[in-house]
């Protein structure tokens, strides 16, 4: 039920949650949102949910001591406290991920990592002051545990989730109420339906592609295979996660959220660091903010923000799984991103054409990394990439055609929506009466594939 | 209320729009239930009525259907139960005897190798008739015999992980083929499995799902033999009117045909048969046993004087058995014990290839399979040696003067 593309979820929690939410007096939401949130999360997770709740609890705790450090060695002791916290919470975040890996994947916890840094975001915001008013328990519960972002993110921070404005009412600040409109609930909607659509009939068409190559195996596929495939999956990642993105901000934009952007066009960027500011923006930024910066960023000398970057990209490697692919993901886009810094920035701004072409031809084989754990497979892939280095096995010359026969409408639909004027098309048009009806089938052309290949067993004919 | 809904019709188009295609959905669910879509759940409400109607729509089933759609799969069957046994064996008669290994003599040494799940049926409790006759099981006893371990393969088994679905299968102690007449009882006429070579299969048929679509891409049989597959073929659509599979001729252009018109107009000696892995999602093995037994019916009297190979499902790796309840051994291994009592020995054989693709737990080897339920490319050749390896030669037919040149 934690998938947001999944029936239950929209036609029996989602319009449950969101009619009581509606109703209730405002006051009552962030307590419905965490309570919400927890039963959500129960369903996915089962037990992790006393886990998830016991962290919110420390958390909210250890955030208040901070909150109310008398004395004048203040700041030495928020200090300490803050330290204290975010040690907690790290480590909680590695013993899991090391059990997951070691032990058996299912102990980890689901969106453990993302509420974790939402956690740790916030405890530095305060710390930092950068919340002139006091958050409450349900206040602060509810932004740690708020189910549109629970299980991937987008790590939103609380001050984009509760805004504070100042009153002139003795000085003091509050926040505001969220708002809910017809408005919103229309264009929460309309991001929800697009971002369906990008997950059912663009990711998940697009991920059987990915899968009929690991069945061959990667020593039998031939080389424009292995770069259809490599090309097959960058867009399966994008618009599986992209639609996510839009889903959760989607549902945001219903309970009077703002809208969270993650993706911005990514594929239109110049250059590889680029790529990463548009790419996941939420996690970027949080890494920035609470890692890049706290080493002191671009502040410093040459070595030392060669240094910070690659601490960076190591940790962001860590962040996505535990294993040594992902360790080498990092490493090479840290690399990439120190070469364009320092050696070919010049040339970038002169010659922006290199920039898009780092993008278009590197990331998609930065995510064959990404895609293979077993080392010695990803050698085999990439020998198969780029022939040189051996031929294949039982090669069957006509495997390129056969599956860009059967899958070129979704990946011509995947680079088309990467091209950053259709999607915005839709946005700007979207109370069009042709967008309109366009959502609303796209809507229910993804129910349709949802609902065929779910909790039917008659449906497991797929072989 | 009304001034509401305007301002949401007017407001949130979108919303309204959606809200109005669930609400149509939802009436036309209610209408077909129990009837159109009776053979549909919604898992106790799990699932919102809706999705009965999107399943419908990708079966051809639509709430105005009736009950008539919702039980389609059974009157295809026509009738063909009608014929079974009767003019099975056909072209073979002849031959008992001839350079046949067994006896007519069920006591022939068979214990030792006796296959497993084919000890032929004498329990008079477990009795259960497939096809509505009714015999006197102590009289059948007599007649009864069991076929030499040297005519089908042994039916591999493999460890249970505990983790298999239950409303997939039937009980272990289910007793299948109990016939002691017909194409389905082993008569005494008994051949033996031995190598051959490629030209074996020229005039062979290989019906099957993906895994057979992998055999002909991979497995360097495209110019050996004829291949009848599409990926997601299953036992209960071989014989659809409406569903083609890719045929391919030896060497030749692929075209789509019906498994029914092709076995109607082309003759072939001898017919493969490798499906079950997509049927494991349908309950259960008895279910997947009687079409089987249906399925083999109707090919054995279209083409009444090919040797019929069942090909035992191979199994899935450790990782896929040990973790899905669908696609696991127990359910394989279960299902393969139940098919392989269909063979005869005399024109139905059991061949099962897991003996040489698992290990000591009957794990399809990780090195073999890339995704835990197909052979990679670079395995697909070991599949065709197993063929060549176990291929029965009817002494003095044609094919054998072939396939010894």
């Amino acid at each position: 039920m934690v998938n947001f593309s999944g029936l239950e979820f929209i036609f029996r929690f989602l319009p449950v949650f969101l009619i009581i939410y509606w109703i209730i007096p405002s006051r009552y939401r962030d307590a419905l949102l965490f309570v919400g949130s927890l039963v959500f999360y129960a369903f996915g997770a089962k037990l992790f949910v006393i886990l998830l709740f016991l962290l919110v609890l420390v958390n909210y705790v250890l955030g208040e001591m901070v909150w109310v450090m008398p004395g004048r060695r203040r700041k030495v002791q928020q200090r300490q406290m803050l330290v204290t916290i975010v040690t907690v919470d790290v480590i909680v975040l590695i013993v899991f991920k090391i059990l997951a890996l070691k032990v058996k994947a299912s102990l980890l916890p689901l969106g453990l990592s993302f509420y974790i840094f939402k956690m740790i975001s916030y405890q530095a915001d305060l710390y930092l002051g950068r919340m002139r008013r006091r958050p409450s328990f349900m206040q602060a519960a509810a932004y740690f545990t708020m189910f549109p972002q629970i299980a991937q993110g987008p790590i939103m921070r609380f001050s984009q989730g509760w805004i504070e404005k100042p009153t002139n009412v003795r000085r003091q600040t509050v926040y505001i109420e969220r708002s809910v409109s017809l408005a919103k609930v229309e264009d929460g909607i309309c991001f929800f339906a697009m971002g369906l659509g990008m997950k059912i009939l663009i990711a998940d068409r697009l991920g059987i592609l990915w899968n009929e190559i690991i069945k061959i195996g990667f020593e039998s596929i031939s080389t424009p295979l292995a770069w259809l495939g490599a090309v097959g999956y960058s867009l399966e990642l994008y618009f599986d996660f992209w639609g996510y993105s839009l889903m959760a901000a989607g549902i945001g934009l219903m309970l009077g959220f703002r809208f969270v952007q993650n993706f911005i066009h990514p594929y239109a960027a110049c250059g590889i660091a680029d790529f990463y500011r548009r790419w996941h923006a939420t996690l970027g930024s949080w890494f920035r903010d609470y890692v890049y910066i706290p080493l002191g960023g671009s502040r410093c000398g040459t070595f030392a923000v060669i240094r910070n970057l690659m601490i960076v990209w190591l940790l962001t490697g860590f962040w996505h799984g535990g294993t040594l692919n992902f360790v080498i993901w990092g490493l090479v886009l840290g690399l990439l991103i120190v070469w364009e810094k320092f050696v070919v920035k010049g040339l970038i701004r002169r010659v922006p054409l290199i920039g898009h072409l780092h993008v278009i031809v590197l990331i998609p084989l930065t995510w064959v990394i990404f895609a293979i754990s077993d080392l010695k497979e990803l050698g085999i892939y990439f020998t198969r990439l780029f022939p040189f280095f051996g031929t294949g096995t039982a090669v069957n010359p006509g495997d390129f055609a056969k599956y860009m026969g059967i899958y070129w409408p979704f990946l011509t639909a995947g680079i088309l929506l990467c091209v950053p004027v259709f999607y915005n098309l839709v946005i700007w048009k979207r109370r069009n009466p042709i967008v309109i009806v366009l959502l609303a089938v796209v809507f229910w052309c993804s129910v349709y594939f949802s609902s065929i290949s779910a909790g039917n067993p008659f449906m497991y004919f797929s072989f | 209320m009304l001034i509401f809904l305007r301002r949401v019709l007017r407001r949130a188009p979108l919303l309204a729009l959606i809200l109005f295609i669930w609400l149509v959905l939802t009436v036309l669910s209610l209408v077909g239930r129990g009837r159109a879509y009776k053979n549909y759940s919604t898992e106790h409400g799990r699932l919102p009525g809706l999705s009965i109607v999107m399943r419908g729509i990708h079966d051809h089933v639509y709430p105005w259907s009736g009950d008539k759609a919702a039980s389609s799969s059974a009157d295809a069957d026509e009738d063909i139960e009608a014929d079974e046994g009767g003019g099975s064996g056909a072209g073979l008669k002849g031959d008992s005897g001839s350079g046949a290994v067994g006896e007519q003599d069920g006591n022939s040494g068979t214990e030792a190798g006796k296959i497993e799940g084919i000890e032929a049926d004498t329990d008079s409790k477990q009795g259960q008739k497939q096809d509505g006759k009714t015999e006197n099981p102590e009289k059948s006893a007599e007649v009864s015999m069991e076929i030499p371990a040297s005519s089908c393969s042994k039916v591999v088994s493999a460890k249970d992980y505990g983790v298999a679905d239950e409303s997939y299968l039937s009980p272990d102690d289910t007793v299948y083929n109990t016939d002691k007449e017909g194409l389905f009882a082993p008569n005494g006429t008994y051949y033996s499995l031995q190598e051959v070579d490629d030209s074996y299969f020229a005039d062979a048929l290989m019906i099957g799902d993906s895994r057979t679509v992998g055999l002909y891409e991979y497995g360097d049989m495209a110019n050996v033999t004829s291949f009848m597959a599409r990926e997601s073929a299953s036992i209960y659509d071989l014989f659809d009117d409406d569903e083609k599979l890719d045929y391919t001729p030896k060497g030749k252009e692929t075209t789509r045909r019906t498994l029914k018109d092709l076995l109607s107009k082309a003759k072939f000696k001898k017919i493969y048969i490798s499906v079950g892995v997509n049927e494991l999602g349908v309950p259960d093995t008895k279910d997947y046993y009687e079409e089987f037994r249906k399925v083999v019916t109707k090919i054995n009297k279209l083409q009444p004087d090919a040797l019929i190979y069942i090909q035992g499902i191979m199994h899935v790796s450790k990782n896929m058995s040990s973790t899905d309840r669908v696609y696991n051994n127990r359910a394989i291994v279960q299902r393969n014990k139940a098919i392989a009592t269909l063979a005869n020995g005399r024109n139905i054989f059991y061949i099962d290839m897991n003996a040489d693709l698992c290990d000591e737990n009957g794990d399809l080897k990780e090195e073999f399979t890339g995704d835990g339920i197909h052979l990679k490319a670079a395995s697909c050749e070991r599949w065709h040696r197993f063929l060549r390896k176990n291929a029965i030669v009817i002494p003095g037919s044609a094919e054998t003067a072939s396939s010894e040149q």
